[in-house]
């Protein structure tokens, strides 16, 4: 029955881990509310996520941005909009805010304070717009569905002080409680809001918050604020009542109460409240202007048009088109999921498997007495079968609640979806997460019902036989042959391995091997320490033959430990190498101190003096065809016609720093002078392996056009490029989570002129000039940080270590699940290793009554014991290393390889090893420090039968 | 941060639910309950009997239902809290009463017509505009919206298609009102515009989820006609339910549909009805049946039927269920008369199982309507099959096709199941 509820509890945390995989970081970009495009007067978050393609999850804006420098979109443009049609567009207003968990109490408005404050983002949307759309039964439908929670009426909910908010699952799982409150004291001044305030001020012409350098000021309407600042905190306060009010933070009615529910529409960080109440008190469009309006659906070209025509003011459109492109690290991440998903499920098949085997053989000097008696077979199978039916029915609803619970405190977002499912007011029933719970309790019956019957067969067939045979130990060169013959077979295999399905394939037979390897070896390395202990020592000797002994009759529980060890080992390897690689190689390639990141035309963009700047171009084409460089091979004809795949083409720069960022696998000799001089191009691994080019090819490309235009132009392909540049692979370079095929060209093969407007991919490479850091000179006529402000205004400017931090950030918020997973795997087996270790053991009172008369004290007996579990667990772990290193070696050069065309260094650390080792050795040494606890050493000799 | 404590209060309802699946379920029906209820709270349930259309959201619990809704509505009887209150001493007058009334709680301008296109098809059609207003005490003033709300809905009923949209709108912001002079009814792209301060002649202008727009010009041929005791209208014996009510049961519509890119003329008849009330937002445990039929001899009637709800659509065939019954019968020139329960017999004939977005409600969709003293024994039966208006609140509201004693055609508007 344990062994159910853990074997059940194991997959079911396995099952919803995944599933907050997808529903958290992974789901992010795929519904959000402001994924249909928004309007937006001067937003950074948006723009963030294009720093960095490969990492970049987070839900990505269209965006129109208002220049007219003395307006704001305001709610008479709102309602304009909206009457004329444009019903997909909700307005919006976003600050920073800083908010602290609450107490919530109902009965009155005091709040206790119990955290230090957070500072989100406060979003104020129009949520009568929002919720306007569900009937059409869109994706924006869905997105009005999930953030059900803010469906109060106009205005708020009937208690003055307190709000309805939405907040993403993550969001809320980071701050820990369900009830935020903020006052005024505080008010936000995050990076974010510098920026804000840096654009605002440009935009507003402002000259105040520029000049004054008070670029952290949260206030970007800094036009209509009030000049002090003392004044602007208490304006930036929001839903206040008079700052007279204010006496303290932790007890007022001043503050104002944000009953929290989840959604994943609602980005990261941000707590949503209707407009409504967002413009409460001293809040209002006068103080602080709509950010803009977001739209549900994306709009047209001709919508944007009329949107223009309409506003009757300077709007720009900023639209990016398509959704970002969150790579194939997600579903990299997924695959890898799913692969530990199905381990943890023969995991728990072997526990149970185990855990029934061992109750029946424990049984079975009963059943015998039971047969003698004169109970048939047949009772006594039907019986047994019942009894098993009456624990499973008890232990699948026990095992799914410590599922739950684990994954709660394994998971964030699984946290954070589940209190909302539980105590927030409303509910989204959320149809996966049951679906989840559906298909484990499934499995689960299905599973025992298959695993029930062959004990029982063997059982059946054990009372029918009247001699019980006796296990032969494996002979040595059997097991020899054996282990060469499943490496060679693995080896076979290994190379036959052409799809990701094989690739998977590949990953059960491994460990099935592995395995049956484990089972064989086991005995025999222990059997070889028992040789080399010496027999003086009695316990030791005693610790060692007794391991011996059991490894041989604890198969099903030692491979169950073993499998999850060697998964979590091949896990933390690939998680391990994968961020090592991410992180050298990001770090590499972003050379420039800063980058831009724009939606204006390259021609429109004003680069202050001093400042050099390296734009990224970016060409869509398809491959036509290859020609491979060494004829020879190909049966005389050079070129073959390749399926015409899309492949993106970026320009690359050819000054020094663009070539000591180059990360290459491979590359010909001399390749970066004759990638300066056009003689060659280089390409990424998606494209190499998914096409199947190596170096020296020459590639065929047809229908270049360039991404802002939609025209197909492959007639003109000399418009696009000063000469017509030689496709001939020069090198390979890595490039993780791109989901295309990508090649590099010379930024000077480029025609500016005729295509950079159209080719601009909106990202701009920018250094600075040493000389322009000596500020203060009367001849430079801007400061550094005028010159960034200039540029911060044409769109967002991240430093290098902003990016770096943010893609590593988004890495790491991705693969925080598989601490997780690791862990249930490794608690689950160790457990269920531990358990039958202890049963087993029970056939050992025998010996532990000679070693007690041998005046072995009890604690030294209890210790021998203690000490040949972890004996065995050492030799498991031991087998586990290089299996598990394989292991991850198979993830990443066939299963990434063939899944999504890119391949990373595999870095052993010995450290992640270790700890991977050691958790699961100290695991273990708590799990059986409670059974051994009760054991008692004097054991009632006549229940010893025979098995 | 105190984790582990937040962990253990999301694991105990966890542990609970997961003891017993139904339990888990359950818990999601209240909780949509709650949900609903809070809503209500602020803004009661839109129909034209608002009270009990939180439970026709919620059929599986109706308990909790009623349980929350009593907590809230401290109003068990007809008290309005800080809003006005409808009264015999205040009587309607048009045409200032066309517009808006922000001191009641609720408010409907409710449109409804019968229409045929040149090839005899038929249609039904429904525009709906809803007003709510939060309570005074518990609203804060918002520099974005006034304490008013506003919902539109929109439904068009061809013999194998419906089309219906729903849009929200806060009051305040702009884009949705109702102004009386000229009479203009608009939210967002929607529009009811008329030249003058009558809302009729009017032109009305709405779309239906981008697959349908429609263009009707509306003139009325006939009085507006003031319901119930010259426009107050009792929703129960004790008049402890009451609005104010009229009708415009003479129009006359002829206009154009465009549905998914294809367009053509349609004419019909017409009818609307205004609304206005604090005094229905607390009466959850009833629904009502409601019907505006359009007889052959020119003969208009209006009748509606409460009915407690949670009682079971079964039991609707008998009266045990009825609560207040009432009709006015208007003659082809105008002439109104109210009809007394005694005078008037509304009865289920035939239930429909309709399958709505959860689940699947048995609803009384056939009637005999017999009114004595008018000579009138007529049955009304569903236009077709599942005019169910899947709304925030749901309800049945469709064309209905009138035989027996007198021909027709009209609405019904059927809540609470």
């Amino acid at each position: 029955m344990f062994a159910i509820i853990l074997a059940n509890a194991g997959l079911i945390t396995v099952l919803l881990i995944n599933e907050g995989a997808s529903q958290g970081e992974l789901a992010s970009s795929k519904s959000s509310i402001f994924n249909g495009g928004t309007i937006i007067f001067v937003d950074k978050a948006a723009m963030s996520n294009r720093a960095v393609d490969e990492a970049a999850s987070e839900p990505q804006i269209g965006k129109v941005g208002e220049v007219g420098k003395d307006y704001f979109l305001s709610k008479a443009d709102y309602a304009n909009l909206r009457m004329a049609g444009f019903t997909q567009l909700v307005a919006f207003s976003e600050r920073e805010q800083r908010f602290s968990c609450a107490e919530d109490d109902n009965s009155d408005n005091q709040v206790e304070t119990s955290q230090a404050a957070t500072e989100l983002s406060l979003l104020g949307i129009d949520n009568q717009a929002l919720f306007s759309y569900p009937v059409s039964g869109d994706k924006a439908g869905s997105i009005s569905n999930s953030m059900a929670g803010l469906m109060s009426t106009n205005g708020g909910s009937a208690q003055p002080y307190h709000v309805a908010g939405a907040i993403h699952p993550a969001t809320k799982s980071k701050l820990g409680c369900d009830v935020l409150f903020f006052s005024g004291s505080q008010k936000g001044s995050q990076k974010r809001s510098q920026k804000n305030s840096q654009l605002a001020s440009g935009d507003s012409q402002d000259g105040e918050a520029s000049s004054s350098g008070v670029s952290s000021s949260g206030a970007s309407s800094a036009a209509a604020l009030p000049k002090g600042p003392a004044e602007a905190a208490g304006k930036t306060a929001g839903a206040l009542p008079p700052s007279s009010d204010i006496t303290s933070t932790s007890s007022s009615s001043s503050a104002t109460i944000v009953q929290l529910s989840v959604s994943t529409a609602v980005p990261q960080d941000t707590v949503v409240v209707s407009l409504a109440d967002f413009y409460r008190r001293n809040i209002t469009e006068a103080t602080w202007p709509l950010s803009g309006f977001l739209s549900l659906l994306p709009l047209s070209q001709s919508d944007k048009q009329i949107i223009q025509q309409r506003l009757l003011k300077t709007v720009e459109f900023k639209d990016i088109s398509t959704q970002q492109d969150t790579g194939s690290l997600p579903d990299s991440f997924k695959l890898n999921l799913w692969a530990m998903g199905a381990l943890m499920a023969v995991v728990a098949l072997f526990i149970v498997l185990n855990a029934l085997n061992l109750m029946y053989r424990t049984r079975l000097p009963n059943i015998f007495r039971m047969r003698q008696l004169g109970v048939s077979s047949r009772h006594l199978t039907t019986a047994l079968l019942a009894e098993l039916l009456l624990y499973c029915v008890l232990s699948v609803p026990v095992g799914c609640a410590a599922g739950f619970y684990a994954a709660s405190m394994l998971s964030p977002i699984i946290s954070g979806t589940f209190s909302s499912l539980f105590d927030a007011v409303f509910i989204t029933p959320d149809v996966n997460l049951i679906s989840t719970l559906a298909l484990s309790v499934f499995v689960t019956f299905l599973s025992l019902g298959i695993f029930a019957l062959i004990p029982a067969k063997q059982l059946s067939t054990a009372l029918s036989t009247s001699k019980v045979k006796a296990a032969q130990p494996m002979r040595k060169r059997t097991v020899l042959v054996c282990t060469i013959a499943g490496i060679a077979l693995l080896a076979i295999t290994q190379a036959l391995i052409s799809t990701t399905l094989h690739a998977l394939l590949f990953v059960a037979l491994l460990l099935l091997v592995s395995c049956s390897l484990v089972i064989m070896w086991l005995p025999i390395l222990a059997n070889g320490v028992m040789k080399v202990t010496p027999p003086s020592k009695p316990v030791l000797h005693f610790i060692v033959a007794s391991t011996a002994q059991l490894s041989s009759r604890t198969r099903l529980a030692v491979c169950a430990f073993f499998i999850a060890l060697t998964a979590n080992i091949g896990m933390n390897v690939m998680t391990d190498s994968f961020r090592a690689a991410t992180e050298s190689w990001l770090t590499q390639r972003l050379y420039a101190p800063a980058y831009l990141y724009t939606d204006k035309a390259l021609s429109e963009l004003v680069i202050p003096e001093g400042v050099t700047s390296t734009p990224l171009l970016r060409l869509q084409g398809k491959l036509v065809a290859q020609s491979s460089a060494n004829n020879t091979d190909s049966s005389g004809n050079g070129s073959k016609s390749a399926d015409a795949s899309s492949i993106s083409i970026s320009s690359y720069p050819t000054h020094d720093n663009g070539r000591n960022a180059l990360v290459v696998d491979s590359s010909v000799t001399n390749a970066w002078a004759k990638f300066e001089s056009g003689e060659g191009i280089y390409i990424n691994q998606q494209l190499a392996f998914s096409n199947d080019v190596s170096l020296g090819d020459t590639l065929f490309l047809e229908e270049m056009k360039a991404a802002n235009i939609d025209e197909s132009s492959n007639k003109n392909n000399h418009r696009f490029f000063n000469k017509p540049p030689s496709f001939t692979v020069l090198g390979i370079y890595p490039d993780y989570g791109n989901m295309k095929a990508q090649l590099l060209l010379p930024l000077s093969s480029f025609n500016r002129d005729t295509i950079g407007d159209a080719a601009f991919s909106g990202v701009l490479a920018i250094s600075y000039d040493q000389s322009t850091f000596q500020a203060g000179t009367p001849e430079t006529p801007q400061t550094f940080e005028q010159k960034e402000t200039t540029l911060a205004t044409q769109g967002n400017l991240y430093s290098r270590e902003e990016l770096l931090t943010l893609s590593m950030d988004t890495f790491d918020r991705t693969f925080v699940l598989t601490d997780g997973l690791n862990i249930t795997t490794l608690l689950v087996a160790g457990v269920a290793f531990a358990v039958s270790l202890s049963i087993l053991s029970l056939s050992n009172a025998s010996s532990l009554t000679v070693l007690r008369a041998l005046g072995v004290s009890k604690t030294a007996v209890k210790l021998s014991l203690l000490g040949q579990y972890i004996f065995l667990c050492l030799l498991t772990a031991l087998l586990a290393v290089p299996f598990g290193i394989y292991l991850a070696y198979v993830f990443i050069f066939e299963v990434n390889r063939l899944a999504f065309s890119w391949v990373y260094p595999l870095a052993v650390d010995f450290g992640v090893i270790v700890s991977s080792v050691t958790v699961s050795l100290v695991i273990i040494c708590l799990v059986i420090a409670l059974p051994l606890g009760r054991l008692k050493p004097k054991v009632d000799l006549r229940q010893d039968a025979p098995l | 941060m105190k984790p582990t404590l937040n962990l253990l209060s999301e694991i105990f309802p966890t542990l609970t639910k997961r003891a017993e699946p139904l339990k888990f379920f359950f818990q999601v029906v209240l909780a949509v309950c709650v949900l609903t209820c809070s809503a209500c709270s602020d803004a009661p349930a839109p129909s034209r009997f608002f009270g009990d259309l939180s439970k026709s959201n919620s059929e599986d619990s109706s308990e909790e239902s009623s349980e929350n809704k009593s907590e809230d509505g401290s109003d068990t009887d007809s008290s309005t809290g800080s809003f006005q209150s409808v009264n015999k001493t205040t009587p309607l007058a048009l045409p200032k009463d066309h517009g808006s009334h922000p001191d009641y709680q609720l408010e409907w301008w409710y449109l409804t017509f019968v229409l045929e296109d040149d090839d005899k098809n038929e249609y039904g059609l429904q525009f709906t505009l809803f007003r709510f207003a939060t309570e005074k005490e518990t609203q804060i003033a918002s520099s974005w919206s006034t304490p008013q709300q506003w919902m539109g809905h929109a439904s068009l009923h061809a013999k194998d298609e419906h089309f219906f949209e729903e849009r929200l709108a806060a009051g305040g912001v702009g884009n949705a009102f109702v102004k009386p002079a000229p009479f203009s009814a608009v939210i967002d792209d929607w529009s009811w515009q008329s030249k003058n301060d009558s809302p009729f002649p009017a032109t009305l202008q709405f779309s239906i989820n981008n697959n349908v727009d429609i263009t009707l010009s509306l003139t009325a041929n006939g009085p507006f006609v003031k319901q119930g005791d010259n426009g107050y209208s009792k929703k129960t014996e004790d008049a402890r339910l009451r609005s104010y009510y009229y009708s415009q049961p003479f129009i006359d519509a002829s206009g154009t549909f465009d549905i998914n890119n294809t367009a053509f003329n349609v004419k019909g008849l017409g009818w609307y009805d205004h609304e206005w009330t604090s005094h229905l937002a607390n009466s959850n445990a009833m629904g009502w049946d409601w019907f505006s039929l359009h007889l052959d001899d020119g003969s208009k009637l209006m009748a509606f039927r409460m009915h407690a709800t949670g009682a079971g659509t079964k039991g609707t065939k008998n009266r045990g269920n009825e609560i207040y019954t009432t009709a006015s019968y208007i003659t082809a020139s105008g002439d109104k008369e109210t009809l007394a329960l005694n005078e008037i017999s509304i009865m289920p004939l035939d239930n429909e199982q309709i399958a709505t977005l959860n689940n699947e409600r048995d609803v009384p969709t056939t009637w005999q309507i017999t009114i004595p003293s008018k000579g009138v024994d007529i049955t009304v039966s569903p236009f077709k099959s599942g005019q169910w208006n899947n709304s925030v609140f749901a309800y049945y509201e469709g064309r209905v096709s009138v035989t027996g004693t007198h021909k027709g055609a009209g609405f019904m508007e059927l809540t609470g199941y």
